[in-house]
């Protein structure tokens, strides 16, 4: 019966990933049909809060002042002037002078989103109707808001995310986090948003209209939550506003990320994702085909290794589908191809150890603080702790 | 020596204790203290008010449960069961939640923290839940203890084991609370019938209620288009309102609140209403605001009825509002701030009955909970308060049929005759001087 179960379970785990492998197939990055740009370019602030230095900083800032759409601005936020990000900031704005670009000093707070600390300061400046938040780490190309302007204006949405792909990888550690972002977490978001009409934003690039913020007062309304994305997505919906995924998928640029570091991030999401929705998150471990398989060889003593085997084959080889259709282009060295199904492995048994942590432990170390979150990411834990005790 | 400040003690449940405690904010000894919230309060008795919100709120919204909503709110209305007053009879034994409030104080030293912190500055201490004042008044020691009473009816969980050992002084928001605590056993000499402390800001002076006169007469005018309501008391409003005369009908409208209250149990009752008078905030027959209270939920669910109903304009050229903020105090101001322009305040039974004494009528929600039940009857006693005449979808007729008729206009001014409106300078005068005049006309009441 266990062992019915244990094959059944890891069956229907490596089906899910074959559902995300399909809707990446079907929803990948590619040249759309010529777009239509219209004589109406409504004018777009992109937002891009900045806190030391990331991988290729330089060239993904660069890549959004080469943008060859014809009204925008930068606005970028930093907690002091003296962040190491600035020179590059200056150095870009002495390259490109016909972009408007503004940087702010935003300082930092403890006790809320620094996140969303800086886009409600940033906010005050942005002279846009459209807000376009995107992330140090993201890099785009020259049509991207063209693209992103235009599928805004067609669906009517408030609110416009985008798929992530992971590209750069130049450490181990960094080919298993883009593998992640690939097929866990952008499958996830297409098939989610395709199959189900479910938003799962993820906070890289989100396009937002300033006039439907405002009904909510702008950024701070969102402060109190460390997973500002999904609360976000969630407030818009539920206030009646129109989301849409792009289909225009966003290069989240991570080249030397260590396992330490790969560890610690994918425990910082998996909190979030436990306090954001606990059922589905109890449910994850079901979507861990390697880890699952494990139990194989324990029910099945006799062709349990084999099966074994079979399972991280074929997770293997879903992994390697998503992997060329989404990055291969992007110069990745070959010696990734032959380190894959290792990679694929090593990944899912990290995942697998991260998976346990987020139920003892609901502090979560980003930009050198540890946050305590309480139910939907609330940052202090309790409801009360801003609503009440900051009045 | 009697000095003007005073200890202000409130909790975290719901927001009825806190919007009773908040007029007195002038006073406050360190601003109102929040007792029960983590920062305040030792992490030791803090799981048990936790523990003590998390029923509450339960029971708030038990009722919307499938299938076991019913029995179990029917199993907690038993809990909490208020005896009823007639026939008349001594009532001071103590019932089982007194027992076990007792054995919270003693054994687990409940609200222990507070009573430190209280002990450290020896002035009045002033509290709007029955908890801290009791077990403040267990303590030995000058200061005084007064429990603010926030509805028109109470459990004798309010009061102590021993009621006529005790020296805890009771505020009365109304009649009925002194003649309850009389029952109870608690001696008269410490039963102020101060009434419900109110925003100043909504009154004006003591001596003129400048603010409250002239938004009350401004409401009157609204709510009576027909001019049925003045035809039958004119000259009274005219002399108690100190006006000259009433103009002419004229086409305008009228402005209605509803408030949600703060567990957001009355959140799809909004949906419903905003879809009933959908067409006659379109025509500008009525202006709708909505009170989301602290609750960031509430608030989106809110918007989403506005937008999915197609009503995002009406809330650009003000026909509908909606207040909320996080912050609890920059709400309680919001709201008192709409009261001002409120000419009918839709909600359930609770601490905002008393607020028909602003002159404003109360159409009441559904009750929750026995308190409420109480509030409920207490307010059609005075006739401030009004049924709906009808269902929910069907708003847009009979709240129109209310109006034109003059029921709420006549609501609205026997709240202001007949509640006491200046609790908040009653109970500033007695923390000043140790006592306090009950009055006798609605400008001294």
């Amino acid at each position: 019966m266990i062992k019915i179960a244990f094959l059944s379970l890891t069956v229907f785990s490596l089906v899910v990933y074959g559902v995300f492998l399909a809707f990446t197939l079907r929803f990948r990055p590619r040249k759309e049909a010529r777009i239509d740009l219209g004589s109406r370019f409504p004018r777009v602030t992109i937002l891009k809060p900045l806190k030391n230095l990331v991988d290729d900083l330089a060239e993904n800032l660069e890549s959004y002042f080469t943008l060859d759409y014809p009204n925008y601005e930068i606005i970028f936020g930093l907690d002091t002037l003296d962040d190491v990000s600035l020179p590059l900031i200056r150095s870009l704005q002495s390259r490109f002078p016909d972009v408007p670009v503004t940087v702010m000093a935003t300082g930092h707070s403890d006790a809320e989103n620094p996140k969303i600390f800086k886009l409600a300061r940033m906010e005050t400046a942005a002279t846009g109707d459209l807000l376009w938040v995107t992330d140090a780490n993201t890099r785009v190309t020259a049509d991207t808001l063209n693209y992103l302007e235009q599928e805004c204006r067609r669906s009517g949405a408030q609110v416009l995310f985008s798929p992530i792909r992971g590209v750069g990888s130049r450490t181990l550690a960094s080919l298993m986090e883009n593998m992640s972002l690939n097929l866990f977490t952008s499958g996830n978001i297409l098939t989610a948003w395709k199959m189900f009409g479910q938003q799962i934003i993820v906070g890289k690039s989100m396009l937002i209209e300033k006039a439907a913020l405002t009904h909510f007062g702008g950024f701070s309304y969102f402060s109190e939550f460390l997973a500002e994305d999904f609360v976000i997505g969630e407030a818009f919906e539920d206030g009646g506003f129109k989301l849409a995924c792009s289909s225009v998928w966003i290069d989240n640029v991570s080249c030397s990320t260590t396992t330490r570091a790969f560890f610690r991030r994918m425990v910082r999401w998996a909190k979030l994702r436990l306090r954001l929705k606990p059922g589905f998150y109890v449910m994850e471990v079901l979507l861990n085909p390697v880890a699952l398989s494990l139990a194989l060889p324990l029910f099945c003593p006799a062709r349990g290794w084999l099966l074994l085997a079979a399972v991280m084959a074929a997770k293997a080889a879903i992994e390697f589908a998503s992997y060329r259709v989404l990055t291969w282009r992007s110069g990745e060295p070959l010696l990734h191809l032959a380190l894959l199904p290792l990679v694929v492995i090593l990944k899912d048994l990290i995942l697998l150890a991260v998976y346990f942590v987020p139920f003892f432990s609901r502090t979560i170390v980003w930009q050198g603080g540890g946050i305590t979150i309480g139910r939907r990411t609330r940052i202090g834990g309790h409801r009360e702790r801003l609503a009440f005790e900051g009045a | 020596m009697r000095t003007a400040g005073a200890w202000v003690v409130s909790v975290l449940m719901g927001l009825g204790h806190l919007r009773a405690a908040y007029p007195l904010r002038e006073i406050a000894h360190d601003g109102i203290i929040l007792y029960g919230s983590r920062r305040s309060t030792p992490p030791r008795e803090y799981r048990i008010w936790r523990r003590l919100r998390k029923i509450y709120y339960f029971s708030s919204n038990v009722g919307k449960v499938p299938i076991l909503g019913k029995p179990l709110l029917n199993l907690l209305l038993a809990i909490q069961r208020i005896q009823p007053y007639y026939p008349r009879r001594d009532l001071s034994g103590p019932n089982t939640a007194v027992c076990y409030l007792n054995r919270l104080i003693v054994r687990k030293g409940l609200c222990s923290g507070l009573l430190e912190r209280l002990d450290g500055v020896a002035l009045p201490r002033v509290h709007s839940f029955f908890a801290t004042a009791l077990a403040a008044a267990r303590r030995p020691g000058p200061a005084e203890d007064y429990l603010l009473i926030c509805d028109s009816d109470i459990n004798r969980v309010w009061v102590p084991r021993d009621p006529r050992a005790g020296r805890l002084k009771y505020l009365a928001p109304c009649t009925q609370v002194r003649n309850r605590l009389l029952a109870y056993g608690v001696p008269s000499e410490r039963i102020f019938l101060a009434g419900f402390p109110l925003p100043k800001e909504n009154i004006g002076s003591r001596e003129r209620l400048e603010v409250l006169r002239e938004d009350l007469f401004q409401r009157l005018l609204r709510l009576d288009p027909k001019r049925k309501f003045f035809s039958y008391h004119l000259r009274s409003v005219l002399g108690w309102l100190d006006q000259q005369e009433v103009p002419p009908a004229g086409p305008g409208h009228f402005n209605l609140t509803f408030a949600i209250g703060g567990a957001g149990a009355q959140c799809e009752m909004a949906r419903v209403i905003l879809q009933s008078l959908k067409a006659a905030v379109e025509a500008n027959r009525i202006h709708v605001t909505v009170s989301a209270g602290i609750n960031e939920r509430v608030y989106e669910r809110l918007l989403g009825f506005i937008n999915r109903l197609n009503l995002g304009g009406e809330v650009e050229n003000g026909r509908i509002g909606l207040v909320y903020d996080r912050d609890v105090y920059a709400y309680l101001e919001k709201f008192n701030r709409v009261l001002r322009s409120t000419d009918v305040l839709w909600t359930k039974p609770s601490e905002l009955s008393f607020y028909c004494a602003l002159g404003i009528p109360i159409l009441m929600a559904p009750p929750i909970g026995i308190q409420e039940e109480l509030n409920r009857c207490w307010l059609r006693e005075i006739h401030a308060g009004v049924e709906p005449a009808g269902p929910l979808p069907c708003t847009h007729e009979w709240l129109f049929d209310l109006l034109e008729n003059g029921r709420l206009a006549e609501a609205a001014w026997d709240g202001f005759l007949k509640a006491r409106k200046l609790g908040t300078y009653k109970i500033e005068e007695l923390i000043r001087t140790g006592a306090c005049s009950e009055g006798s006309s609605p400008l001294e009441q």
